[in-house]
C-alpha cells in the first residue's frame, strides 16, 4: 500500500507490463515513471532513485474474518462482481518461482513464505514458519515484534511493530517494554495507555521474489 | 506475490516485447523485461464500492482491507490479480492498493 501523493502532487499507476526480478513494476500517468512494487523505488524515469511512502494501513484475512471485524465495510466492485477468477491456484503450489527462477541464495528454499521489511536502509526478512505464536528480533537501535497465528494461511497478514525499548513474554501475553502495552493477538494490535508500539510496513512474500531484489538480506533466525 | 503469469498464459509474448521494446527508456536497470504492453493490465482508477450486505463475495474469499479514519473498504484479492493496482482514497488520504 503506498501513498500517492506524491512531491506536491497525486499521482496515479498502473502496471507498466514489465517485472524486475519477477517483481511487479509499475508507471505513473504523470511522469511516466517506472516504480518497483518490492521497494517502492523509482528504477527510471523522473523520479528514478526516489522513493514511495509505504502505508502500514493494509491486512489480509478472509472475508468472513474482515466483515467480521469491520461489518459496515465497502467492498471494491469492477463490472458488478466484487471478487474475480483465482488465476494463480497453479504458481502458489509450485516449489519453482515464476518463469522457473530460483531464489538469490539457498539460506530459505526459493518459495518459502517470508515476512520482509526494510529498516534505515536494511533489507531484512524471517521465515513465516518462525513468527507463528510472536518472535521478537533485536536490531541496533530497537526490536521488532512479529506475528503469525499459529496455522495461519500463506495469504494472511503478518502483523508487525517496531519499539525503541522493546518487547517480552509476561505470564504468557507479549509486552512492550516501555509502555506496557500489551498484545491481543484477535485484533493484532497492542493496546494500553499511552502511545504503543507503532505498526510497520512490509512484505508478506516468497523468498526468491524477495531476495532477488535485496540480495543483501539479513535473514532473522 | 505479484508476478503477471496469468497473463502471459496469453501468448504472444515475443511479439509483444518487440513491439514494446523500442518505447523503454534508456535508464532502465538491465533486470527490467517488458512482458506486456502498458495498459495490457488495466488499472482501477476511480473504483466503486457496494455495501457488506450487497456484496457478492464467499466467506473464504482472501480480501486487502484498509481501515483509515474510521472508514473500512476490502478489496478481492482475485479481483487485484486482474488489475494489479486500485488508485484510491479515503478523505484526504491518496493510495495505491497492490499486494
Amino acid at each position: 500500500m503506498y501513498d500517492r501523493d506524491y512531491s506536491g502532487k497525486t499521482i496515479n499507476f498502473e502496471a507498466s507490463g514489465g517485472l524486475i526480478n519477477s517483481s511487479l513494476v509499475m508507471q505513473d500517468d504523470e511522469t511516466n515513471s517506472y516504480w518497483a512494487i518490492m521497494s517502492g523505488e523509482s528504477i527510471a524515469g523522473k523520479f528514478k532513485g526516489t522513493k514511495l511512502t509505504e502505508l502500514p494501513v493494509g491486512e489480509k484475512m478472509q472475508w468472513k474474518e474482515w466483515v467480521k471485524k469491520y461489518p459496515n465495510t465497502q467492498v471494491l466492485s469492477v463490472q458488478g462482481k466484487e471478487q474475480g477468477f483465482d488465476s494463480y491456484r497453479r504458481y502458489f503450489k509450485d516449489s519453482q518461482g515464476f518463469r522457473g527462477q530460483s531464489a538469490h541464495d539457498s539460506r530459505l528454499k526459493t518459495k518459502e513464505p517470508i515476512f520482509a521489511f526494510k529498516h534505515n536502509g536494511n533489507a531484512i526478512a524471517a521465515a513465516h514458519r518462525k513468527l507463528e505464536g510472536g518472535a521478537i528480533f533485536v536490531l541496533a537501535d530497537g526490536s521488532v515484534f512479529l506475528y503469525r497465528r499459529k496455522g495461519a494461511d500463506l495469504f494472511e497478514s503478518t502483523s508487525a511493530f517496531l519499539s525503541p525499548t522493546g518487547f517480552e513474554k509476561k505470564d504468557g501475553t507479549w509486552v512492550e517494554k516501555e509502555t506496557g502495552c500489551s498484545f491481543d493477538a484477535a485484533s493484532a494490535a497492542f493496546a494500553g495507555d499511552g502511545e504503543c508500539a507503532a505498526r510497520i510496513g512490509g512484505f508478506d512474500t516468497f523468498w526468491y521474489n524477495w531476495s532477488l531484489n535485496n540480495p543483501d538480506t539479513k535473514l532473522l533466525k | 506475490m505479484i508476478q503477471l503469469q496469468h497473463l502471459i498464459s496469453a501468448g504472444a509474448l515475443f511479439l509483444l516485447t518487440v513491439t514494446t521494446a523500442c518505447a523503454q527508456p534508456r535508464d532502465l536497470p538491465r533486470e527490467f523485461e517488458q512482458l506486456l504492453p502498458r495498459g495490457a493490465i488495466a488499472a482501477i482508477r476511480h473504483p466503486s464500492f457496494v455495501s457488506a450486505k450487497d456484496a457478492d463475495i464467499s466467506d473464504k474469499e482472501w480480501i486487502l482491507g484498509v481501515h483509515i479514519d474510521g472508514e473500512a473498504r476490502a478489496y478481492s484479492l482475485t479481483l487485484l490479480n486482474s488489475h494489479e493496482v486500485v488508485n484510491d482514497a479515503v478523505g484526504d488520504k491518496n493510495f495505491a492498493a497492490v499486494w
